[in-house]
């Protein structure tokens, strides 16, 4: 493209100002406050038209600083350009209440539509902001916009893929992300509230467990006891006094012992009576009639004997008797004994029944309440399975962010192929003229993964930051201009650079203006000084002049 | 004879634990079955089937205490009832050994069983689950035994893992009615004689429309049934065709207004479908927080026509993107991507 007229109506402080550029190098020159940055801004307005922003007007609305001073409604211009040597005439009316453009095809005299993108499609996709990060090269604004990055990988996509722009990549792989982080969150939050369910029931789960601990232990407790009791020894309550007993028997024993000695003295007399009795007799009476003292003393032995036998026969019989008083006292104890053990058999059966009766309960009791908590917990940790698998709407959810995750990395795949494809042929335009910029004294520049700068010097790569200002810009200038090819499919738009040499050395200038000199295309350098004039005309390249006064 | 056939009553079940209602809903299933029993009493109804999955969960004996409580209410109704998968008999289920009135009856041998009662030459076939699932089909060929009985199968399942049956298998049975359970939704498998009772009340969300139980009559082996819908929950089903030009604010007017003219027993599962320009976006939370709402789900789709996209976009990013997901298995995550990353890379 190549801009044959340039006519500012209203804009700005300029009015009626027309300029007939070169189709190519032409040096724009003017001290300051005459109005270059004006002529750039209607370049661009004109190619991109002028926005009023809504709302409160910043420093950067365009629309309000470059409302024509004089008058606020007469706000317009025009340009002439040619592309593939077609001429055209494009008409602007900036005022925003009756904004208008009027696009011509001035060979054939056709109306063509700068609504519908006819524009557009004729400066070969490009928009404002990268043509302003690309081919408006200012000094002051020289480093790459931030945004530029961005820019820089769009258009590294959809120009690669054949595209017309319009499609923003990173702010479509920004909203994915939004998009997916917002559903994070639900998904979260829907987890969180099942989560801490789940833990409640877990808590209970341990509850429980506990509980069913105690019962077991209880139980087994319990029938412990059980056994005990049953081994415990019965209290003797109705059994018959032993020591009364023993007593009666030491009694009876003595008794016995009495009647036994006196029945011994007895039959001593018993025999002694009858011993002398019959000694008496045979002395004394056969052979003489006895005296009267031997009568009397053998009839005294007589009854000694008699008294004797007598009292042996009365001896042994209160033995006999008190043998069968003892007896039978023996036998009365002994059934009496059998009748008391078989009470205490008895009382000890029912009471070993109600204990064992009372045992069944309470452990029937227990077993009842840990079957039925064995139940709960079955039945709760059939929940806590349950529990543990995420809701319908979690589910979704979930489905959710893993095909927004897919569609982020297909989408970042897809730009990174088209990328790398893309850097290369960027690399190597910026690289060419990095290299006739600077009489080959740097070959290679090329971009880092974040798309910043970098110039390859001998074998250490350095950032712009690390270089002389001078080839800061020359990289800068390098790295637009090899973008701006890149970015326009048709012709290349005109390069305005604005007072990018000034900090260039004569030499360096020098360079600089002779590659510029042998560019095909149409380039604009604004300048408030005049030795690039000096330095086009010593070398004899041709330009056009533009000398704006105030 | 009358009789009255109920199925997964589910005693127990917590449906809607995260809705406000949710203790409320807890009660349904117990004051739905003793409204059946007080149904059965005025009805004077011989015979109650309770077709399995009585309990939502393994029974505690307090429970069966009260439900045999409820029983005995009815001492002139004869019961019988089997254990679902739900409440299947494990080793240690207080099914076992529990004592019932003397008008229930459990049938809880694994095998098929009958039981015969008295006065109503009746009798009653069945078994319990005694597992989770089974798969064998063990309700195809079963033939009554001899005798001039009403025969009644009491049967649960359905599915794959529950004992599962054809409707063919029934179109010629010995059987005078055939009480299936198992099921959440009512239906009259043959007409007046295979009825699955549906649950008495909605089990979950999904279990959608009139639930209750069947009441029929048993005259000389032919039989006549009719559904008796219980309103102490219904869910609804409301399937929204959206369309460009309605707005959120309108959606969720129409939307509280339909509730709110819908009868309170009602809970309503909203989804969304058709096209629009929000598709994706999340659906307004108002809408969730709605009383009667117990769920929405967005199925809106932006409405692009893929195969128009890909020409017009060929070679570019929209269309290498169509394409790239196309070349992926299809399933629901790459459907859902595709109308993600489209809707991304066409927004203004």
């Amino acid at each position: 493209m190549k801009i044959t007229e340039i006519q500012i109506k209203n804009f700005g402080k300029l009015h009626n100002v027309n300029i007939r550029p070169l189709p190519g190098l032409n040096v724009i020159y003017g001290e300051n406050e005459t109005g270059k940055s004006t002529i750039q801004q209607f370049i661009t307005g004109m190619l991109f038209g002028v926005e009023k922003q809504r709302g409160r007007a910043g420093k950067n609305d365009n629309y309000l600083r470059y409302e024509p001073w004089n008058s606020g409604s007469f706000f317009a211009g025009g340009l002439k350009f040619t592309i593939g040597e077609k001429p055209f005439f494009l008409e602007r009316n900036f005022y925003h209440k009756e904004k208008s453009a009027k696009l011509v095809n001035e060979m054939d005299g056709e109306e063509l539509s700068v609504e519908h993108g006819d524009l557009e499609m004729l400066l070969g996709g490009i928009n404002k902001t990268a043509y302003v990060n690309t081919y408006c090269i200012q000094q002051a604004e020289i480093e790459t916009k931030k945004e530029f990055s961005e820019v820089l990988q769009n258009y590294f996509v959809n120009v690669s893929t054949g595209g017309e722009g319009g499609m923003d990549l990173v702010k479509a792989r920004n909203s994915l992300r939004d998009r997916q982080k917002e559903v994070e969150h639900l998904y979260r939050e829907k987890e969180e509230i099942r989560l801490e369910d789940l833990a409640r029931l877990q808590i209970e789960e341990a509850h429980l467990k506990k509980d069913i601990e105690q019962l077991k232990k209880q139980q087994k407790e319990s029938s412990e006891n059980n056994a005990k009791m049953e081994n415990a020894p019965i209290p003797p309550e109705h059994d018959i006094n032993q020591m009364a007993e023993y007593l009666w028997d030491m009694r009876k024993k003595e008794e016995q012992e009495g009647y036994r000695f006196r029945k011994r003295i007895s039959l001593l007399i018993t025999l002694a009576g009858l011993v002398f009795g019959l000694w008496n007799l045979k002395v004394h009476f056969p052979v003489q009639n006895g005296s009267l003292f031997w009568t009397v003393l053998e009839l005294f032995l007589l009854f000694a004997f008699l008294g004797g036998l007598g009292g042996v026969c009365y001896w042994f019989q209160k033995e006999k008797q008190l043998k069968d008083l003892c007896r039978q006292h023996k036998e009365e104890i002994k059934e009496v004994n059998l009748s008391a053990s078989k009470e205490i058999e008895r009382q000890l059966e029912q009471r070993q029944q109600e204990n064992q009766a009372k045992q069944d309960a309470v452990e029937e009791l227990l077993q009842e309440q840990l079957a039925e908590k064995q139940v709960i917990l079955l039945n709760l940790q059939e929940e806590i399975a349950e529990m543990k698998n995420p809701s319908e709407v979690e589910i979704e959810l979930k489905k959710q962010i893993q095909a927004y995750e897919l569609a982020y990395n297909t989408l970042r795949n897809l730009s990174l192929t088209a990328y790398r494809d893309r850097r290369k042929q960027l690399e190597q335009e910026m690289s060419g003229i990095l290299a006739e910029i600077t009489n080959q004294k740097y070959h290679w520049m090329g971009l880092d993964e974040h798309m910043n700068l970098v110039v390859e010097k001998g074998t250490r790569r350095l950032y712009p930051w690390q270089l002389s200002q001078g080839v800061m810009i020359q990289m800068y200038v390098a790295q637009r201009l090899g973008a701006g090819g890149i970015f326009t499919q048709e012709e290349p738009m005109p390069i305005i650079l604005d007072e990018v040499f000034s900090s260039f050395d004569e030499k360096r200038l020098e360079g600089a203006l002779q590659w510029l000199g042998r560019q095909k295309g149409q380039i604009f350098l604004f300048t408030c000084q005049r030795r690039e004039m000096e330095i086009l005309e010593r070398n004899s390249i041709p330009y056009g002049k533009i000398m704006l006064s105030r | 004879m009358k009789f009255i056939h109920i199925a997964d009553i589910h005693l127990g079940v917590k449906p809607d634990r995260d809705k406000p209602w949710a203790k409320e809903r807890e009660n349904h299933s117990w004051q739905a079955f003793a409204e059946v029993i007080g149904q059965a009493k005025e009805e004077q109804v011989q015979l109650l089937l309770v077709a399995g999955d009585l309990f939502h969960r393994q029974p505690l004996l307090q429970e069966l205490r009260e439900v045999n409580y409820q029983f005995s209410k009815i001492p002139q109704t004869q019961v019988v009832l089997i254990a679902g998968n739900h409440d299947h008999l494990t080793p240690e289920s207080c099914y076992r050994t529990f004592q019932w009135e003397h008008n229930v009856h459990f049938l809880k041998e694994e095998q098929m069983e009958y039981i015969e009662l008295e006065g109503l030459e009746t009798r009653v076939y069945g078994l319990s689950y005694w597992h989770k699932e089974i798969t064998k089909s063990l309700y195809r060929n079963i033939h009554v035994k001899e005798g001039d009985y009403c025969n009644i199968l009491l049967a649960h399942g359905g599915d794959e893992k529950h004992i599962p049956f054809r409707n063919k298998d029934f179109e010629s049975t010995d059987f005078d009615y055939v009480a299936f359970g198992h099921l959440h939704k009512p239906s009259e498998i043959v007409k007046d004689k295979v009825v699955m009772a549906g649950a008495l009340q909605p089990i979950d969300c999904n279990d959608f429309g009139e639930h209750g139980y069947f009441q029929g009559e048993i005259e000389d082996h032919v039989c006549q049934v009719q559904f008796v819908p219980l309103h102490y929950c219904e869910y609804v089903p409301l399937n929204l065709k959206v369309s460009q030009e309605i707005t959120q604010g309108a959606l969720f007017e129409f939307v509280e207004e339909h509730v709110k003219k819908a009868p309170s027993y009602q809970k309503f599962k909203i989804t969304l479908h058709g096209f629009c320009d929000w598709g994706t976006s999340l659906i307004p939370e108002e809408l969730r927080e709605l009383e009667q709402v117990v769920q929405v789900t967005n199925q809106c789709k932006a409405d692009y026509d893929f195969e128009n996209l890909k020409q017009q976009y060929g070679q570019q990013i929209l269309g290498r993107y169509i394409q790239a997901l196309e070349k992926m298995p299809q399933d629901e995550i790459t459907k859902k991507a595709l109308y993600y990353g489209v809707e991304a890379l066409l927004a203004e």
